[in-house]
């Protein structure tokens, strides 16, 4: 088939009624969350987890992605409006589009968000297009040891861009292995780690794990502060940018679209270090750089872009390579799972109506998004409204009703209470729960690749070391790693260096 | 942070232990061949060695001024939510989804805010049928029965 003919397929799909009507909920949903503080699209896509799994893969993972990328609409909503970013990637938005609000400008602010984040979100869906399928055919001729180096790489990535210590960062994806080794052995099939629980011979659930230490934890902390949502009055009648504004930031959108997709493909860069790379980059490049924090519509069309479009390059390392470089699409690839679907080379080529249904579904969320966005603004400032004492009982019964509407067993929903207090102290002592969810997914295919190279090199771990792409990306992985402890060898070294002096002089 | 860190890294440190040991039982095999165990085994050892390292590290790191802390009278909040979840599950296949979420939403709903209970009462019952009309007719969900048979 050609891209013509798959570009028509994507859209048959996408725009079947059922297809069509969930795209429209994924990005609904995605807006109200990136809207909303205190709910995340993590926690949303946790939490409709489970529904995925009645539904058909297509529309499973349309939703998903609908509520993954419209959540990047919606958040630069709040943090223009209220100074709140609605979810993470939206930090960097505050900086310019509250002060534009300031101004009376929250109008042209939210307007040249959207068009940014609309013009972005294309033009990295067909990036991913163009990249996806050549690179599809490379992973082809890899094997269990290329494999096991490119998901340790993935890993790697996600703790060496940890917000806090990679130290810790490295503990979680440590404890992610080990949880996901509950239950029956892939190759054996005998049980371990069971405990005489015969609820935990299936293993711990995923749903469970990332609905506690998303959606459970993230009430539990936002309990503990109350969320003030002071919306700033001003007109947001006026949301087309002027011809002047439009001017300033079509640069930072490119710049930006070009710096999220470039970013989201590396494994483990996400929309957040996207935003911020991008903002600084405008910064850079700026004229008047004094403008940045007071109001420059450069600072928000930039970093807004960027967190737009690195959703199409995270999902290049999912469907080209079978592995999701953030917590994010490790859900993604574990719905697909779900449905028997082995993301990875042979995806593209074996489910091309899911491959290319999601492309257009993306195209066609985009327009979705700007229409539900721009037009309807009066809507989510009243969302914006709505108090977190009525929020969080829904959010709350939503991971129950999820967990347990997956197997009505009532262990699960003790299982994610565990967790919700696991995430709940792991925030409170520092650790990030994303690279414990990501090698929590990825461990059984890591296991299995593991496994398969060891028994292939009768035990030699060289057959990491003698082929030369595991070896190139494990050599960069360890790089990356060491790169991290640097400071701290240099550290030592100094110390040692004057300790040596002192008993010299 | 620093405490917090000397006693997390403990916790891990002990718990690293335990899956050792545990994955030694299950059996970690030969290189050549491994076993249930061996995925387990590595995990523990990775985390036992990182844990052990950043209970060193806090002797010899400078306290950060910016250190998050608990508030006990918010804290307070967490523990009341999360003890009502736990009677909630407790409860849910004795009472039913109905009766179960019902009185869970008037409780979480009357928990941070004091709100009129006319309007407590009629959002919880909109919420809870809602709910279970959305999981049971739409997502085609079974939820229990309980005691009263509904």
């Amino acid at each position: 088939m050609g891209f013509l003919d798959n570009i028509i397929l994507g859209f048959q799909v996408c725009l079947s009624p059922t297809n069509f009507l969930f795209c429209l909920v994924g990005v609904t949903l995605g807006t109200l969350v990136g809207v909303l503080p205190g709910i995340g699209p993590m926690g949303c896509i946790a939490i409709l987890f489970p529904a995925t799994f009645k539904m058909e893969a297509t529309t499973g993972i349309i939703m998903m992605a609908g509520i993954w990328y419209g959540a990047m609409y919606g958040g630069s909503t709040s943090s223009i409006l209220v100074n709140i970013p609605g979810e993470a990637a939206s930090v960097v938005t505050c900086l310019d589009g509250y002060q534009m609000a300031r101004q009376g400008r929250a109008g042209p602010a939210l307007g040249i968000s959207a068009m940014g984040s609309f013009i972005a979100g294309t033009l990295s869906v067909i990036g991913l297009m163009v990249v996806a399928v050549p690179l599809a055919t490379v992973a082809l001729r890899f094997g269990p040891p290329e494999y096991f180096a490119v998901m340790c790489a993935g890993v790697v990535i996600v703790t060496y861009l940890a917000r806090g210590s990679t130290l810790k960062a490295l503990m979680m994806a440590a404890v992610g292995i080990i949880l996901a080794n509950t239950g029956l052995d892939l190759i054996t099939g005998l049980p371990r780690f069971t405990f005489g629980f015969e609820e935990l011979t299936d293993g711990i659930k995923l749903a469970s794990v990332v609905m506690g230490l998303f959606g459970i934890s993230e009430v539990f902390i936002n309990l503990e502060t109350t969320i003030k949502t002071d919306i700033y009055k001003t007109k947001y009648s006026n949301l087309w940018p002027s011809l002047k504004d439009w001017a300033n930031s079509i640069g930072a959108i490119l710049r930006g679209t070009a710096i999220g997709f470039g970013l989201g493909s590396l494994p483990g860069v996400g929309s957040i270090t996207s935003s911020f790379v991008s903002y600084a980059v405008e910064k850079k490049v700026s004229k008047h750089p004094e403008r940045f924090g007071k109001g420059a519509i450069e600072g928000v069309a930039g970093p807004e872009s960027a967190n737009n479009a690195a959703t199409g390059g995270n999902l290049i390392s999912l469907i080209a390579l079978g592995i999701p470089s953030n917590a994010l699409l490790a859900l993604l690839y574990s719905s697909l799972i779900v449905h028997g679907i082995q993301p990875g080379p042979l995806f593209i080529k074996g489910h091309p109506d899911i491959f290319w249904g999601l492309i257009a579904s993306m195209y066609l969320g985009n327009v979705l998004l700007v229409v539900l966005n721009l037009p309807l603004i009066a809507i989510w400032v009243k969302v914006l409204k709505i108090p977190y004492h009525i929020l969080f009982p829904l959010i709350l019964l939503f991971c129950l009703i999820g967990v347990y509407s997956l197997d009505g067993s009532t262990f699960d929903l003790y299982i994610m209470l565990i967790f919700g207090v696991l995430g709940y102290l792991m925030r409170k002592f520092g650790y990030e729960a994303a690279p414990l969810v990501l090698t929590f997914v990825l461990t059984p295919q890591l296991e299995a690749h593991l496994r398969r190279s060891l028994t292939l090199s009768d035990g030699s771990f060289a057959i990491f070391f003698t082929r030369p792409i595991a070896a190139g990306v494990l050599s960069f992985a360890f790089l990356l790693l060491l790169s991290n402890f640097l400071p701290y060898l240099k550290k030592g070294l100094k110390k040692q260096e004057a300790f040596a002096d002192e008993e010299d002089g | 942070m620093r405490n917090l860190d000397r006693i997390s890294s403990l916790f891990w440190l002990f718990f690293s232990i335990f899956i050792l040991l545990e994955s030694i039982h299950v059996g970690i095999g030969r290189l050549q061949k491994p076993q249930a165990g061996f995925m387990a085994f590595g995990g523990s050892m990775l985390l036992g060695m990182l844990s052990a390292a950043l209970f060193v590290q806090t002797f010899f790191r400078k306290e950060q001024a910016d250190t998050p802390g608990f508030s006990i009278p918010l804290w307070g909040r967490v523990l009341v939510v999360l003890i009502s979840l736990v009677v909630y599950i407790i409860l849910f296949e004795k009472l039913g989804y109905l009766i179960d979420t019902f009185l869970l939403m008037i409780f979480l709903l009357s928990s941070l805010k004091e709100l009129k209970w006319g309007w407590i009462l009629v959002s919880s019952f909109l919420i809870t049928f809602l709910s279970y009309y959305m999981f049971t007719k739409g997502l085609g969900c079974q939820f229990p029965y309980g005691l009263f048979g509904f």
